[in-house]
Parts: structure tokens; sequence; C-alpha cells
């Protein structure tokens, strides 16, 4: 196509001279448009990003022209929506491709405090500063927010920035204080300002940050237009003692005198008692004067057995001579390698017929054993280095600490230390195992495959605010601590009065526990208000119990007691539906309210606890918990099976009956040594069960665990203690699960200097070997609190030494496992370090330098203790910000083109739809005169076809009556006074045309064909289509 | 286009928003709570005395006189606040001040300085002891009655001398019975009483015989938690809705005459108000509890 024939198409000359009137729509359109778009930008109600995309308007000419030339063929008024409606979207179209951004303006200036609690700031600092906040923001104007961010180590947000501010005065969120990240803290803070109001921070601070890179942080602070306002805590500590070092010899023979080496550092001269503890036993004490600075003082110390020795230097001072107490003790150790010993853990005040006959039996062949019930237990795997091996008998997991489990898990998975858990009603999962690191380590499962083996329990807990300290994060705690001990299959939900929306919901209704970490997030979510009544939650509560399929139902609720009490009626139902309602009451305002709590759990049977603090409200929701999982207790006589053939399963081929034991299911890659016999009343067929395990074991990391599921007293295993096979059997037992221990030719040596911990390793291989000969790879592991654990490869710093530092973690218990691999063998050696305090403890003085610094960078202001909010809040300039569109415009235009269409394209006859309404009612004497007026439409209808032979009569598929159709209607022929480029010849004489057919399809089809035997009208019907309508 | 008009059709039938007539308020002032330490208290009750002054607790243990600007005048602490703190109070013809001391099971009567003029009551169900006190009203014959709830829900009447006359009400759910009584009013010879777990007012007549429910079997007002329960200066009652975020106007035969309020802490919103006084001009001051702030509404 040449140049001029494609402008033809483009713009092909119009079917009827140009008015000035045909003008009117275009130019119209043009100043709506673009007068409406210059408004909205100049008075900031929107934003064009890309204002060059208003060049295209132009498009909306050729979209003018194309109309006229085209011609709709319909009605005026149609045909002008329809080019209004074009001109829309393509408004639209363009306006999107501007991207237009809604300008807002707000004046509300949202302020967050960042209130620094760290313990370098002290407590009565955290209390002016916290009281500081409250003044001002209840002094603020009642349109702004006020937001309030708590930081230490890490920074968290206890109320977001709204225009009210529910304070208590008393922090409620967990904030680690032994150290300061100040650029978390604005970082937090900054986040919580939202984008469209100005935006201020209020920094109560001393200014020392241990953590954080603070000036990327300002940088962002400064880019976001957010000004930093400092509240410095000032104070300079004239008295301060603290202790540097605990040094301890390396290496120790027994009963021999050594000494140990305490550096203490004072600001001032001052006297003290410095104390030595080993193991926590005094050791040696003695008065001592220190001058301002260095001062080092020795001790003597000995050691008489092997095993792990902790020391720990502590200061005493005078009132006044200091300041920081964190920093006035000192930890250090020695690990005398010595043979190794069983531990046995215990219940804590439990019966010694519980452990007893076990102790004395793998005690026989020589092998050193000692008990510790398990509050006693370390929590720290250092701590376990002496012991070749653990046995937990009947220990619930609610009388230990997360700390300990992972002491126990480290040591095993990573050193190789032994573990066995004997049975008993409170060990596995009624013990509480269920998603502990103990499980994790044990070859057996508390999750049950054998679900038919067991009954199925449903415990509703409802969480009433209780009003003491961090009373709803109490609540939440021991409330994922309950679900937790939970079987997988076993139902929990919880009820609360939710106070974003005050009142009553579930938090989650009944929900089988498996869904664990779900369960979590929605009660760490959880909004818990002050409920009015217990009645509700309760009905609700029982409602959803009553609905469970569960054999065992429960109910649990933890309140102060205040809310308005059940009435009979509704205890009634409790007690008709056999649920139990078992009640905490906890800081209650009087003893109605313990009374009124009493009453619920005495009617239903359930049990109420009034804890005297809150430590022991743990205890109490799993032991609520623990009931639903009493069912994995198997309590009848059984004969072990024999498992995987082993030595020691040889040794248990003729193992006598047991009386008792815990359902577990056996992990994959487990060991089955003792089988429980297939159940009797199994119907399911035994070959599809999966075996239950009596004795089972496995290696886990370096170690081996084994799972006893049955006891060793006299209540399951009171055959098994009088059995004459019972001291080989536990000999063999413990020595397969023992620690095996190798001459070590690697020592290690650790320090801490300068804010790292140093970790060498020397090799002692024998002599014969090359001085240059070493590890081709020595990689070190280390384990400590808050599930740290860290591998460094350790670098040759010389022959056969090895070296490694990493900056000093948090305060706590550190172990180190060195491996070396090369040189045709591999060593192992296990060491550690304890780090006394963190550095946050080691400031003196606050650090107004930082604080201005951060100020000047922000432009902030610097404030003092009597500061009016008005200092904060006054400052301030209204604040645009925008947001995109593009949806809306898009939804526009998606609404548009169908309209477009049916504007141009559908013809609704009013008649035919009035007729379909009232067809049924065609006998309805009120409607004579609307039905005369069909008649005479029909009539009309009727002359007007026989005035059009050709024209055929449009019948009914079943060729009865006619019906009148939905018409689309046909183009309009052009008036006389429009030159006609080709004469439109005579629908009479339309070739070919069927004198019965007269559809429109049929009629189109026609012109097709008529179009095709003349090319010259072709063309001069194919620009009619080029309208836009085509 | 089909769907969002389903969406909008279906949004609209919940039946929760079935037309209830709006309270017209031209104005909405609110005044946050002057501090007590670092906590921000939470208002509890309140009331209106003659001169427009504004008595209000708080859940620090406070009474606070505030002015029509809402300026605070001056505050007293009550005698004990250490167990639980105050939650009704009334002023008394006399001029003294009653104070609900809920926790302590009492009635403190206060000069309007601040100072205690005596206490009334003791824990337990007998004539003249109380468990938690919450409500008080007065009738214009200087008799009183005290509500109280924590398994003895009922009303107390007592003369103006502290003189036990009679005692109506008793825990339950049936016609007559409460389940925490919040809010009182004596109006032409009956008492109105807010019985707030079972989200209704009950009527009684002022020797504590049981009436009615307002709104009888017909149409029972809708309220959620109604905390406190007020007299208007049309004759009417003013109801504070606890759960339901709401002030509700009715009048004595129990047609909501207008609500105003939805659940948040913005303009118009509210946060578990646990009580309200309405002026004689027509002002009605929210004690927004949950947001602790007062809210004044200006019809």
């Amino acid at each position: 196509m040449t140049r001029w024939g494609l402008l033809h198409v483009m713009f092909p000359p119009p079917r009827q001279p140009l008015r000035r009137r045909d003008l009117l729509p275009l130019v119209l359109f043009l100043a709506i448009f673009s007068c409406g778009c210059f408004t909205l930008d100049r008075v900031e109600i929107v934003l064009f990003v890309r204002p060059a995309a208003f060049l295209l308007t132009v498009v909306t000419v050729w979209l003018w022209w194309i109309f006229l030339a085209g011609g709709t063929g319909l009605s005026p008024a149609r045909s002008q929506t329809a080019l209004w409606i074009r001109f829309i979207m393509v408004a639209g179209l363009i306006v999107a491709l501007a991207e237009p951004r809604a300008v807002r303006t707000s004046n509300i200036l949202s302020v967050v405090y960042a209130v620094d609690v760290s313990d370098s700031v002290g407590q009565l600092a955290i209390d002016s500063a916290l009281e500081f906040v409250a003044r001002q923001v209840s002094e603020k104007p009642s349109a702004d927010e006020a937001g309030l961010v708590l930081f230490g180590a890490e920074a968290v947000v206890e109320l977001p920035p709204r225009i009210t501010f529910p304070f208590d005065g008393v922090v409620t969120s967990q904030v680690r204080r032994d150290a300061t990240n100040l650029a978390e803290a604005l970082s937090l803070s900054a986040a919580m300002i939202p984008a469209e109001n100005n935006g201020r921070i209020v920094l109560i601070s001393d200014g020392t940050s241990t953590e954080g890179n603070l000036t990327r942080r300002l940088d962002e602070l400064r880019a976001r237009d957010i000004a930093v306002d400092v509240l410095p805590v000032e104070y300079q500590y004239e008295n301060e003692v603290w202790l540097e070092r605990l040094e301890l010899p390396q290496q120790v023979k027994l009963e021999q005198d050594y000494e140990a080496s305490v550096m203490i550092s004072s600001l001032s001269e001052t006297v003290g008692t410095l104390v030595l503890r080993e193991n926590g036993r005094i050791l040696a004490q003695t008065d001592v004067t220190l001058k301002a600075g260095r001062n080092q003082f020795t001790l003597p110390i000995q050691v008489t057995h092997p095993g792990y020795y902790e020391y720990q230097a502590a200061i005493e001072l005078p009132d006044g001579q200091d300041n920081l107490r964190q920093n006035n003790a000192i930890d250090n150790f020695l690990f005398v390698e010595g043979a190794g010993r069983v531990l046995i853990v215990t219940t804590p005040d439990g019966d010694p017929r519980e452990w007893q006959p076990f102790a004395e039996s793998i005690g026989k062949d020589g092998r050193l054993v000692e008990q510790v019930d398990a509050f006693s237990f370390p929590d720290s795997a250092l701590a376990l280095m002496p012991y070749d091996s653990v046995v937990f008998v009947n220990v619930p997991v609610n009388s230990l600490v997360p700390a300990q489990m992972r002491a126990l898990q480290n040591a095993v998975r990573d050193v190789g230390t032994g573990f066995l858990m004997v049975g008993g009603p409170d060990s596995f999962g009624p013990g509480g195992y269920h998603r502990t690191p103990i499980e994790d380590a044990l070859p057996v499962s508390m999750e049950i495959e054998q679900q038919e083996l067991l009954q199925k329990g449903a415990l509703v807990i409802i969480l009433h605010t209780c009003e003491f300290a961090d009373g709803n994060t109490w609540g939440k705690r021991i409330t994922n601590q309950a679900i937790r001990v939970l079987s997988g299959h076993d139902e929990v939900g919880a009820l609360v009065y939710n106070k974003d929306n005050d009142t009553e919901e579930w938090l989650f209704r009944l929900t089988p526990a498996a869904n664990f970490p779900r369960l979590i997030t929605l009660v760490n979510r959880a909004s818990i208000g002050d409920m009015p009544t217990f009645a509700t939650t309760m009905e609700m509560g029982l409602a959803g119990l009553a609905a469970s399929d569960a054999t065992n139902r429960r109910m649990l609720i933890i309140s102060d007691g205040d809310p308005s009490a059940p009435t009979d009626e509704l205890l009634a139902s409790f007690q008709q539906e056999k649920i139990t309602v078992s009640t905490v009451t906890v800081s209650p305002h009087g003893e109605n309210d313990t009374a009124s709590m009493k009453r619920i759990a005495d009617a239903t049977g359930g049990t109420a606890y009034t804890p005297e603090n809150p430590a022991e409200l743990p205890s109490i929701f799993a032991k609520e918990a623990r009931t639903l999982t009493r069912s994995m207790i198997q309590e009848k006589t059984i004969v072990p099976q024999a498992g995987t053939p082993s030595a020691l399963q040889t040794q248990l081929s003729d193992a006598p009956p047991l009386h008792g034991y815990i359902l577990t299911s056996l992990k994959s890659r487990a060991e089955p040594v003792l089988l429980a016999p297939d159940s009797d009343d199994d119907e399911t067929g035994s070959a599809t069960m999966p075996p239950v395990p009596i004795l089972a074991r496995w290696k886990y990391g370096l170690g081996t665990t084994a799972a006893f599921t049955s006891d060793l007293t006299t209540r399951w295993g009171r055959d098994w203690v009088q059995w004459e096979k019972f001291d080989s059997v536990t000999s063999q037992l413990m020595t397969s699960l023992s620690r095996v221990r190798k001459p070590a030719k690697l020592r290690i040596w650790t320090h801490i200097s300068g804010g790292e911990a140093a970790i060498v390793v020397e090799d002692f291989a024998n002599s014969e070997q090359k001085l240059d000969a070493g590890f081709a790879e020595l990689a070190a592991v280390i384990n400590g609190p808050d599930d740290f654990s860290e591998t460094l490869r350790l670098q040759q710093v010389g022959a056969r030494r090895y070296e490694a530092r990493i900056p000093l973690p948090n305060h706590g218990r550190y172990q180190v496992i060195a491996q070396g691999n090369g040189d045709g063998r591999t060593e192992t050696v296990t060491g550690g370090f304890i780090v006394p305090y963190p550095p946050e403890y080691l400031r003196f003085r606050s650090d107004p330098i930082t604080l201005e610094q951060i100020r000047k960078h922000t432009g902030g202001q610097l404030l003092d203790p009597s500061s009016p909010a008005s200092t904060v809040f006054d400052d301030r300039l209204p604040k645009s910000s925008s947001r995109p569109v593009f949806d809306w415009l898009l939804i526009t235009l998606a609404v548009l083109l169908p309209i477009d269409v049916a504007v141009r394209r559908v013809h609704i006859d009013w008649f035919v739809i009035r007729s379909l309404l009232v067809r049924d009612r065609a006998d309805d004497p009120q409607l004579t005169t609307l039905g005369s007026l069909l008649q005479t439409r029909q009539n009309t209808q009727a002359k007007l076809d026989a005035e059009i032979p050709t024209r055929p009569e449009r019948r009914s598929v079943d060729g009865g009556k006619a019906v009148l159709p939905l018409q689309t209607r046909l183009p309009e022929r052009p008036s006389d006074n429009i030159p006609q480029p080709q004469p439109q010849p005579d629908r009479t004489d339309r070739p070919g045309t069927d004198a019965q057919d007269n559809t429109t399809l049929s009629r189109l089809l026609a012109i097709k064909r008529q179009q095709n035997d003349s090319p010259n009208e072709n063309r001069s019907d194919g620009e009619n289509g080029a309208s836009p309508d085509s | 286009m089909f769907s969002i008009w389903l969406l909008i059709l279906v949004s609209g039938c919940d039946g929760s928003n079935v037309a209830r007539p709006q309270m017209a308020i031209r104005q909405v002032n609110h005044w946050s709570m002057p501090v007590a330490g670092a906590k921000i208290p939470a208002p509890r009750g309140l009331t209106f005395d003659s001169n427009g002054d504004l008595f209000v607790l708080d859940d620090a243990g406070r009474v606070l006189v505030f002015d029509a600007a809402g300026q605070l005048l001056r505050q007293w602490f009550m005698p004990d606040y250490e167990v639980g703190k105050p939650e009704g109070i009334c002023l008394f013809r006399d001029g003294r001040i009653a104070v609900s001391d809920t926790h302590y099971h009492r009635i403190v009567f206060f000069d309007r300085h601040g100072q205690v003029l005596s206490m009334h009551g003791e824990y337990g169900s007998g004539p003249g002891q109380f468990i938690y006190t919450s409500a008080i009203t007065q009738d214009p014959n200087e008799n009183y009655y005290v509500c109280e709830y924590g398994g003895s829900d009922r009303v107390q009447k007592f003369d103006t001398d502290g003189t036990w006359l009679l005692e109506f009400g008793g825990f339950g759910t049936a016609d007559g019975q409460f389940q925490r009584p919040m809010g009182i009013v004596w109006n032409d010879g009956f008492l109105y009483v807010a019985d707030a777990i079972n989200n209704r007012i009950q009527v009684f007549d002022d020797e504590g015989g049981f009436v009615r429910v307002l709104g009888g079997d017909v149409e029972q007002p809708r309220l959620h938690y109604p905390y406190d329960l007020t007299g208007g200066p049309n004759n009417d009652l003013f109801a504070i809705e606890y759960g339901g975020n709401r002030v509700t106007r009715l009048d004595l035969l129990g047609n909501t005459l207008g609500t105003y309020g939805s659940t948040g802490f913005g303009v118009g919103e509210f946060s578990t108000p646990w009580g309200l006084a309405v002026h004689s001009d027509g002002r009605i001051v929210v004690a927004d509890t949950g947001n602790r702030r007062l809210v004044e509404l200006q019809p």
C-alpha cells in the first residue's frame, strides 16, 4: 500500500461535507479533558507522573475524524453517545499512561516515642521517660497520633501510633535489655509512621549503642523527612567496679594446688569482698582494697576428682560504691577428664522407687552413677561433658526449661553423649514431650500413628485479660504450651473477648492440635480484652465441645475472676454434656472472684487453681492439657515381641511381661529392639498396623539415644526388675548408648579478649609425624544459649596450631566442638567458654555525642524532661502523599467497554420486553388498552411487510405463529441530500436473495456477495466499514 | 459489574444494618485523661452537677472534676484503691457525692472538695451489705438505690440516712433478675435498670416491683452490654453499650430514638465505653474507657 493509500485509509474522506457543528463534540471534549486534567494537577488532587502521555490526546482527533467518515448507522443520539464513550475510553487510557496518583494532604502528625529500656539506662530513668511520654501524649492535639516503641537489644512496638494512647504505665512487651540497638529502634519507629502523615520520633536514650548500623538508618530517616527529637538520659558513674577476667589453669592434675587469677577494675578507690565459688560452693572469701584502675588477685584452688567445675569470682561492695551489679561476677570452668558417668534425672520430689532399681542395676558393673532432679539438670552442654550418658526416668516436661532440653540435645548430637528415656505416666506423650528437642533426639515420636488406640481429646481455653503484669503475655505463652503438649489429633480451641471489636469470639474453633504452628500464630496475634461475663464464651465453648466427637472434653478458663459468673442452668448444661471446666484464678480482686471461679470448677468436676505467682501457670496448663493425653498410657499386661535382631535383642529374647507402657510411634530410621504385641481387638488386621515400640534406639548425630516406653518400677516393670537378666540387660543397654571416649590428641583453649572469643586448638599427635603435617580441615561447632549455633573454620597459625575468633555473642555458656579431618585421621575435642555479661554492662556514662549526631542529622530538637507537648506537636507542615489510582482507571475502562459495544450493537425492543412481561396477564381486563396497541403494531408491521414483497415473513422455528424478534437495527438508509458513491440497490434486486430468507445474517451475506460481484461498490462499502464500529 | 452489584446488595442484607435512627451530633470533642504517673487512666463513671461541672471516676482510683470546657478543676483519690477501682458515681440532692467503691464493697460519700464524709456497707449478701457495688441513683425523696453484682446481683434501697429499706432482683436471667446491673435511673416513680449481661433494661416501681422489660415482648431495644443509663433532658433515656460501642437514646417505652457510635478509636468511635452523662443542655459525655478519653457529643 502506498503512503497516500495508507493515509487515505487512516483519514478516509467524510461521508458528508464537514460542518461547523460536527466539530462541536471534539472541541467540547478537548476543552473538558484538558481543563479537567490541568485543574486536577494544579489543585494537587491528582499528580501525573508522565505528563508527556497527554500528547496522545491527538488520537482523539483521529477518532473523531473516523467517526465522521464512517458513520455508525445509529440514531443521532446513540451515535453521539457512542462517540463520547469512545472519547472517555481514550481519555482514560491517556490518563492511565500518564500514571496518575491521587494526592492526599494530611496535617496529622504521628509521633513515635522510642524509649530505651536497656539495663544501662536504669529503671528509674525508664520510669521517668515513660512519665514524660504519658504527659506529652495526654497534652497532644486530639487529632494527632502517638505511638510507643521500646528498645534494648531489639525494638518492639508497645503501642502503634494512633490518636488514642491506652498506656497503663507498665511495659508489657518483652525486650532483651542486655544490649542497645539504636539503629533498629529508629528503623522500627520510622516504619510505624504512616506514609501520608507528618512523622516525628522522640528518642529517649543514653545514646550508648552496642549493636546495629546507625548511619544508614539516619540517612533513611532524613530521606523520609522524619526528624528525631532527643531527650538524653545522662549519667556518668563515678563509682563502678567490674570483673574483667577469671583465669584458671589450662591443665590440672588431681589434688595439686593451683591459683585462680581474678582481674578487677574500678573507677575509684574502694574496698570490697572477693568471693570465689566452685560449683556454687564458696571456695574462698577475702577482703580486698581496690585502687582506681586494674587490680589483680589470686586465690588457691585444688581439684580432687575428675569432672566439670564451674568457678565464679564475685565482688561484694558497700552501698554507693557501684552502679551495675550485672558486671560484678565472672565465670569460668575447668573440665578434668575422668571415667565416664551416668546421670539419672528424676522428677523433683519424686518417688525414689522410680529410679533406684535401675540405678543400682547399672552401677553393679562399676559405672559411676549420679542422680539429680530435673530442676538441677544443667542448662548448658558444657556441664554435661563429664557424663557419657543421661537417663530421664519418668520426668515430665514441665519440670524442665527449654535451655535444659537444648543442652541435652546438643550434648547428644554434637558430643556423642548417650540418652535414654525410661517411661512412666509422666514420660513421653503424657509427659508433654511432644514437639520438643527431646522428642527430636529420641527414636520414637509422640505423634501416635495408631489413632484408633487413642481416645480423642478436645480442649477449649478461655483467655480473659489478667490484671497482673504481663497478664496477656502470660496467657498467650501458657496457651501455646498447652497446645504444644497435645497430641496431633486432639482438638483445641480458644475463646477471647476481642479488644479490637469488643466482642466474644473464637480465636480459633476446635482444630486438630497438629495445626500447631498456625494456632500459635493466632494466639500470639490475639488482642485480648476485658470480658464482662463468662456466660457468653462458656456458651460458645459448650456448643463447640458438644459438637465434637472427642471422648474427653475439657474447658480451661484463666481469669482474675471478675466477669459475671455463669448461671446454674449453664453449668448444668456442662454437667449434662460431661464437660469438665477447670479454672485458673490469677490476681483476683478478692475472695468473691476466687469463689466464683471455684464454683464453676466444682459444678463441672474440674479443678480450681489459684496460683500464687504466674510462674506456676505453665505447669498448670500443661497438666490440664496432659489430661487429654492419658489415653496414651496403656495399662495392660503384654509380653514384648522381638524387634530387629541384635545382641541386645538376643538378651531380651525371653523378656518377662510388662504391665503397662506409653504409646509412641517408631521413627523411620530407628531400630526396634522390642515391640508391643499386636492388639487382639484389632479388627483392621495387624499387617496394616505400624509397630508400637517398647524399646527402640537410633543414632542421633554423634550420639545414640534409646526409648524404653514401659517403666522399671513395681508399677509396670515389676517382673523385669526381679528378672535374673535385668542387670546384664541394663548393662548392655547402657554400654550401647554411652559415649565412646578416644584418647585425645587435640587440646583446645578458649579465651575472651577485646570483644572476641578466641578458640585455639593444638594437635599433639605422635612426634613421628612431621611438624608441618596437619589437618586438611579443622572446624569448630559453637553451641550456646538462645539456639546459638555457628560453625567456624580454624586457620592454621603455626605448627599444629589452629585458631579462630568470633565476635563475642550474648552472655552465657558456649560449647565448642572442634573436629579435624585429614592426615589419615579424624580427631574431635570439646571445650567451651563463658561470656559473663554483655558489653551493655561496660558502659559507665551516657553518649550524648551519638544523640547529638542523630538530632543534627535528622533536623530534630533537643528536649528536656519538662518540655511541653507543644514542643513536639506544634512543629509541622501539611504533608502531601500520593498513591496510584491506576486500578480505578482500569475498572472504569473495563466497565465502559461493554457499554460501548452495547450502545452500538444492541437495540432493546422495549415492546418485546413489555409483551413478555404481560403475556401471562393477557386476560387481565386492565390490559385491554395495551392489547389493542399490540394489535395495532402487528397490523402496522404486516402492512409494512406487504409493501416489501421480497421481504420474507419471519417464521418461528416450528413454522407456527410469527414472533417478534429482539431486533438489531439495520443501518439506516442515507438521506437523499448525501451524495452516494454508489446507488444502493433496491432490496428487491439483491442477487441471490431468497424470498423466504430475510434474516439479518442473510441480508449481510447478500451484501457481501454483491460486493464481491462489484469491486467498485466494494471500495465504497469498505470505506463505510472503516467506521470505528467495525 | 454484576458481581459488584451483587456484593453491594449482599453486604447490605446481613441484618446488622437494619435501619436504626441515628442521633444527630453536630460536634465531637475529645479530652484525654490527666496522667497518673506514667499511666493514662481510663474513665469509668460520670455525672454532671447542676453547674455543669463533670465528675469522673477513673481506673487510677481518682475522682476528677472538670469544668464545661474540659479543664481539670480538682481531683482526689479514693480512700483505698489497691484492690480495685470505683465504678459508679451519683451527686445527691444534699450535695454529697456518692461513689460506689466496687471492690471494697461499699459506698463512699465525699463532699465537693473530696473530703470523706462517711462510708456505707461491707462485704456480704445480707441487707445493707454489698459484694461489688456498681451504680447508684437517688429519687426525689432522697432515698437512694445501689446496684451490685458478683453473685448477689440486686438493687438495694436506702433512705437518705442509709437505713436499709428493701431489696429486689437476684442473679439470673428471668424477669426481675439481673446479671451485672450496671446503670440505674429513677424517673417518675419507676426505676430503670441496665441489666448489662442480659442485654436489657428492666423497669421496676420504686418499691422494687417488677414492671416490665423495656420494650416488652414487642420490640426490645437492641442493646449489647448496656453499662450505664441516665436520663436525658426530654424525659428520655440514654444508655451506653460496652459491647455495642454506642450511645443509644430511648423513650420510656423502649423505642429507640437514636444511636451514635461504632467500634474503634477514631472520631465517633468508642472502645468498651463504661459510663455516660447527659447535661441539661443536651450535651452528652461518654467515658470512652478503652480509648482512655472522654468524648463530648454536642447534638
